[in-house]
């Protein structure tokens, strides 16, 4: 039943007239030339040392996910008719797990062009276009898959079994599987313009599920541009420090991390005027829940004077929301 | 949901645009339900007679044969189906193919049998429609298929196998269709309900033993061309030429070239020498390694192929084209595989059945002469040689030559020699009776001008021949016969198959002796009366 309505969807948005099934297949056949194998550095525990790049800009610029396996002065990417072309890493998102990389080698490239800033919208078709598995080489096509955007959201993930958080900005989930060696790889409408990138399987902390995501391509628009400028890095995130919000957490040991109580709140802090109080237990910064002091810091340090932040704080037995606008850190700031 | 289905339906409707839209994703949809309707008769839940695990099948001819994966059937020699009209089938394992993770069944029971038709898994693109049935997790204990649905993923993949050659998936289907335990052994239909592939693996990577929108079906192109041996209950083997290629870089792209083989391969034996570059294989150019593996592992044991080679020697090129048979990837140890044995009395129903149907092709039994460019033949009678237009000759129907006129300044003396008898097994065969054929037994397959067949020994007019019919038509492709009196094989190449009252004949011969063409005549009409004349 949900496929019906899916179908009924794809026809709405793809072209009327087209035969269902060719409108996929066109858009396949459309997109596989700008979606390029990558084979980088191997011998990293259980990771691939294969991925997917997306061409977006004539001159060579592809976009894919961040990796060890990139880190390679042999980094090579196979382009659709098999030609392998050496490639580096031009520019980095570090945030988005991003990277933008330069296919060597005489232009003009085909590439796919983004969607309008917005258009993207929740119950669309879309094809995830990647080399799954390494099953393709050589001149052979990336792996396809037909599926939903199923939400634009934040999402609270991790990568595998480790507990490094990841990007929490917008992200385009799909039913499109994306799997070991898709990431960086294309999510497409029916159009055959570029949604997202694809990023690497994660893991939901809070429902321990696999998720498929895409980062919007309108977000990674700095990306490419620096990368065609030749800019490798984004403004130094050091130049501009985490923003004050003036809490005093409980402190334990060292190695210890409990739970991320209100110790004291500083006098004229964003903190009190939001009007915080010792004890409070955080709970949550924005949509992230918080279980231990670690977390609650390390959230916190994502956001810059001049940002809000809503807590989600236990006082007694009721839970409240506070809204914290963040001020400029002072000498010797707050750790 | 279907509520909200309908709640999204009145508001589409509503807008303007969505109105042809709309019209046409209806259609769509209810020709995709009509399709699944169609098929899914054909689809069985199989068991293992024990009760231990199972999977799923497909049946493709009226007689109640079906597919499955040989990992669903193992090494049992029988097999229980459930079919979807709430009915368990007791079903024999007739075939197998470990290489290719296939094996044929044959359902007991009332025929005919619902069926599906063999498709054509070479024309799918990435992007279309791929329907799966089966009984994924085993879910369906009424026997009632499970149907998803999703899209071609990818078309030509290979997927290698496990342990000794066996479970290797060459030139197969990828889909995101979700394909799950249980499935295997299952049909994966194109949007228009045609048998594409036989669904039997999944990839598996951080999500676990189940869908992760990566599965693979072993492609009913290549199944087509095991079928024959199948059909004969044979365990098959796949073909190889005991020699690896693979590719090399070079300044212009890329050769592949063969860099190692057996002494005693077929490869060698044929004139290939390590580092020769594979140029063609099977009459089309070889892309890569890859495309090479996924071309050949498709082919059964015994198959001829032309491999196109090409050698620098002193600055110079030679470019040749050999004709080699395929050895055999063996697949298990001799015991091992005694385990599967042929059984006696399906190769002679199957046999009667196959000669029965083509046979009967040839039209009514009335049909008993012809008049070609050379030679006018009765089924019972001498059948008439003619040179330049004059008889010269009559030839019995045992072959015996009797002398006339200037026959032998006319025709060399061995061609006019097997004439009469070459005309005479065209006869005996025309006139459609099976009981002409003694001891007749289906062998196994072959091909013959790209044509799959069925090859049948049998006695005809006090000889052992061996006939080859065309495996989907069942016209006669082939009549061969090894013979003291010609030192060799003769063999008779029939083609240009039209219909002719009420059956369909063929309107060519050739016959090869000692690979030489020494007839090669058009038959002009079929009829009683133009024979009689």
């Amino acid at each position: 039943m949900r496929l019906a309505v899916v179908v009924l969807l794809g026809l709405l948005l793809a072209p009327v007239a087209a035969e269902e099934r060719d409108v996929v297949r066109e858009v396949a056949e459309r997109s596989f030339p700008s979606v390029v194998k990558l084979h980088g550095a191997s011998g990293f525990a259980r990771l691939p040392s294969y991925g997917t790049a997306v061409l977006v800009h004539p001159d060579g610029i592809a976009l894919t996910a961040r990796s060890v396996m990139l880190e390679t002065e042999s980094l090579r990417a196979v382009l659709h008719d098999g030609t392998r072309r050496k490639a580096r890493i031009v520019a980095r998102d570090d945030e988005r797990e991003m990277v933008a990389i330069r296919i060597e080698g005489p232009g003009p490239f085909p590439h796919l062009k983004p969607i309008e800033p917005g258009e993207a919208r929740v119950g669309q078709w879309v094809l995830s276009i990647g080399n799954a598995f390494r099953l393709a080489d050589g001149d052979e096509r990336p792996s396809v898959n037909l599926g939903l955007l199923a939400a634009v959201t934040r999402l609270d993930l991790r990568l595998g079994l480790s507990d490094r958080t990841v990007y929490r900005g917008r992200v385009y989930l799909t039913d499109a599987n994306v799997n070991p060696g898709s990431a960086g790889g294309a999510m497409v409408d029916l159009d055959g313009r570029l949604l997202g990138v694809l990023g690497r399987v994660l893991e939901s902390r809070a429902t321990r599920t696999l998720v498929s995501h895409a980062i919007p391509i309108e977000d990674l628009a700095p990306l490419i541009d620096r990368a065609v400028k030749g800019e490798p890095h984004e403004a130094r995130r050091e130049e501009r420090p985490p923003g004050r919000h003036g809490i005093r957490p409980f402190r334990f040991g060292l190695h210890r991390s409990p739970p991320a109580y209100v110790d004291r709140v500083d006098g004229g802090s964003p903190a009190a005027k939001a009007g915080l109080r010792k004890n409070d237990l955080i709970l949550r910064v924005g949509e992230v829940t918080v279980p231990t002091i670690r977390a609650f810091l390390r959230e916190m340090k994502r956001f810059h004077a001049g940002d809000e932040v809503v807590l989600t704080v236990k006082r007694g037995t009721t839970v409240l929301k506070l809204k914290l606008v963040l001020d400029a850190p002072r000498k010797g700031g707050e750790r | 949901l279907r509520i909200l289905l309908t709640i999204s339906l009145v508001l589409l409707a509503g807008t303007a645009r969505a109105g042809p839209a709309l019209e046409a994703a209806l259609a769509a949809e209810a020709e995709r339900i009509r399709v699944i309707e169609r098929c899914l008769p054909a689809v069985g839940a199989v068991f293992r007679k024990d009760g231990g695990g199972g999977g799923s099948g497909v049946l493709i001819s009226p007689e109640g044969y079906a597919l499955t994966n040989q990992h669903v059937t193992g090494n049992a020699s029988e097999m229980r189906v459930g079919l979807p009209d709430g009915r368990l089938y007791r079903a024999t394992v007739i075939g197998v193919d470990p290489m290719g993770d296939i094996a044929l069944l044959r359902l007991h029971g009332e025929r005919p049998f619902p069926f599906v038709a063999l498709g054509d898994s070479d024309s799918l693109r990435v992007g279309d429609w791929a329907i799966a049935m089966g009984n994924p997790f085993l879910l369906a204990t009424d026997f009632r298929p499970t149907v998803t649905l999703g899209i071609v993923g990818g078309v030509h993949r290979f997927q290698p196998g496990r342990g000794a050659n066996r479970l290797v998936y060459p030139d197969c289907i990828q889909v995101d269709t979700p394909i799950n335990p249980g499935n295997s052994g299952g049909p994966l239909f194109d949007g228009r309900g045609r048998l594409v592939g036989i669904n039997g693996r999944i990839s598996v990577g951080p999500r676990g033993r189940n869908n992760v929108g990566v599965g693979f079906a072993v492609s009913i192109n290549q199944i087509r061309n095991f079928l024959p041996d199948l059909r004969a209950g044979r365990w098959v083997d796949h073909g190889t030429l005991d020699a690896t290629v693979r590719d090399e870089e070079t300044e212009g792209g890329r050769r592949t070239i063969f860099d190692r083989m057996y002494e005693d391969s077929v490869a060698a034996k044929a004139g290939i020498r390590l580092g020769d570059e594979l140029v063609t294989f099977d009459g089309r150019p070889v892309r890569g390694a890859n495309d090479f593996l996924n071309r050949i592992t498709v082919l059964p044991e015994g198959w001829q192929v032309e491999v196109g080679i090409r050698r620098v020697r002193d600055g110079k090129a030679i470019e040749k084209t050999l004709r080699i048979r395929l050895a055999g990837i063996p697949t298990a140890t001799e015991t091992d595989r005694k385990k599967h044995e042929i059984d006696p009395e399906h190769v002679t129903w199957e046999t009667a059945r196959l000669l029965r149907r083509n046979l009967a092709r040839w039209g009514p039994a009335k049909a008993d002469g012809y008049r070609g460019a050379g030679v006018e033949v009765k089924r019972t009678g001498p059948a008439l040689v003619r040179t330049r237009g004059e008889v010269v000759e009559s030839v019995g129907p045992d072959g015996a030559w009797r002398r006339r006129g200037d026959a032998r300044e006319a025709l060399p003396e061995l061609r006019a020699g097997r004439l009469g008898r070459d005309a005479a097994l065209l006869a005996a065969l025309a006139s459609g009776d099976p009981a002409s054929l003694g001891e007749a037994r289906l062998v196994g397959g072959d091909r013959i001008e790209g044509r799959v067949v069925d090859v049948v020994r049998a006695k005809l007019l006090g000889e052992e021949v061996v006939l080859s019919f065309d495996a989907e038509t069942g016209d006669l492709l082939r009549v061969s016969e090894t013979t003291e009196a010609t030192g060799g094989t003769v063999t008779i190449l029939l083609s240009d198959h039209r219909p002719v009252e009420g059956g369909v004949r063929p309107h060519r011969w050739t016959v090869r002796l000692h690979g030489r063409i020494v007839q090669d005549d058009r038959i002009e009409t079929w009829s009683i009366e133009e024979a009689k004349r």
